[in-house]
């Protein structure tokens, strides 16, 4: 069974034509489903839960990335995760190849499904990356050695990590920490090098003196402890054929 | 970096991933690859590397160090334990045992300790004694 989960974004006024036209097309392809509408307080994760007791092979979120990414938390390893963007830069529909809007139905039809690994952030999954602005931070990777620096650090951790040859890896089991570094150096005036280190990891615990704002997946996460593993093969989602990996 | 001009060490060019530890950078702890390490920084405790590992002209490196292949321009205090090639580059310096299949050394590198070649394949310690320099 297909559950299509409409966000507040494919609930707006503007998107109506275009959820007539996704409507129609499903329709047509033969792979119309039970429809959800979300919202402030209907979580998506509610409407999962109850729609997975009558059997769920299916969940294709209608709408913005931080649904999809929302979504993706259901502890479902059966069911497969689709995905029809309503917003022109999303990044999620740029990774698997997912034109906008109605267009997409053809790519759920065709029904090319990844599996990939997912990150997990503190209990919460994610599937780009997040970013731990700039701060003086301890870093202990795998529980088995410390990472300092002299001063501030930025951290980025990748989960979809791309290598030099521009390929992406999708289900290698680690995620990647690029750990920036800053040097103040005086030559003429006072100057600041950057230096990047990176390593390859399973787990990885970030902790900060004072809660900061972090962005996972683009949205905030505010935390002074950031504990990261990775969910092997967890997550499958249907993709454009032109996917980035 | 390694791709800077002053560098001696090539770049590697097959693009395979890697962990690289940045100048300014202190690791500490028992370090564990399974892919291709550059050294810029500082490592203490220990380090095992089961590809190709790359000490830089700035780098130093407190432990005992096994790893596939290994080519050496900064300091290694501590036994190295290569199972392939070891390339001592002329600012090298091994205050240490070394053992390893194949070794290369630049006029200029010191190396304070024994040096064994091994016919076969050099085993690469699992479990290694950290020595914290």
């Amino acid at each position: 069974m297909y559950l299509y989960l409409y966000d507040e974004l494919a609930q707006e006024r503007k998107h109506r034509r275009e959820i007539f036209k996704i409507e129609r097309r499903l329709c047509d392809l033969g792979i119309t489903g039970v429809v959800e509408r979300i919202g402030v307080f209907k979580p998506a994760l509610q409407a999962i839960r109850r729609e997975a007791k009558k059997g769920l092979s299916t969940i294709v979120v209608v709408g913005s990335d931080e649904t999809i990414q929302e979504a993706l938390n259901a502890d479902l390893p059966s069911v497969v995760f689709g995905f029809i963007p309503l917003e022109s830069h999303s990044r999620l529909a740029h990774l698997f190849d997912l034109p906008f809007g109605s267009a997409a139905c053809d790519v759920l039809s065709a029904r090319t499904v990844r599996t990939i690994d997912a990150g997990v952030l503190n209990g919460r999954r994610f599937i780009m990356g997040v970013t731990i602005p700039r701060v003086r931070a301890e870093i202990l990777c795998e529980d088995r050695y410390r990472v300092r620096t002299e001063g501030e650090e930025q951290i980025d951790v990748f989960n979809l990590s791309s290598s030099k040859s521009g390929s992406v890896s999708v289900g290698d089991g680690f995620v990647d920490a690029i750990v920036r570094t800053y040097r103040r150096r005086w030559i003429f005036f006072r100057s600041e090098q950057r230096e990047s280190s990176r390593f390859r990891l399973r787990s990885l615990t970030v902790t900060v003196p004072a809660p900061v704002g972090a962005f996972v997946d683009g949205a905030l996460l505010e935390a002074s402890e950031f504990r990261f593993s990775v969910a092997p093969h967890a997550l499958r989602m249907i993709a454009g054929r032109a996917k980035a990996f | 970096m390694f791709n800077r001009s002053d560098s001696p060490i090539p770049p590697r060019g097959n693009g395979r991933e890697e962990t690289m530890i940045a100048r300014g950078v202190k690791v500490e702890g028992d370090f564990v690859s399974e892919g291709d390490v550059t050294v810029e920084g500082e490592v203490t405790g220990s380090v095992r590397v089961t590809q190709h590992l790359r000490v830089g002209q700035g780098a130093a490196i407190r432990a005992d160090v096994s790893a596939g292949e290994a080519v050496v321009a900064g300091i290694v205090q501590g036994n190295l334990q290569i199972s392939g090639t070891l390339e001592l580059l002329e600012t090298s310096r091994v205050d240490g045992d070394v053992t390893t299949k194949v070794l290369s050394v630049a006029p200029g590198a010191r190396v304070n300790g024994r040096i064994s070649m091994a016919d076969g394949e050099v085993p690469v310690s699992k479990e290694q004694k950290i020595s914290v320099g």
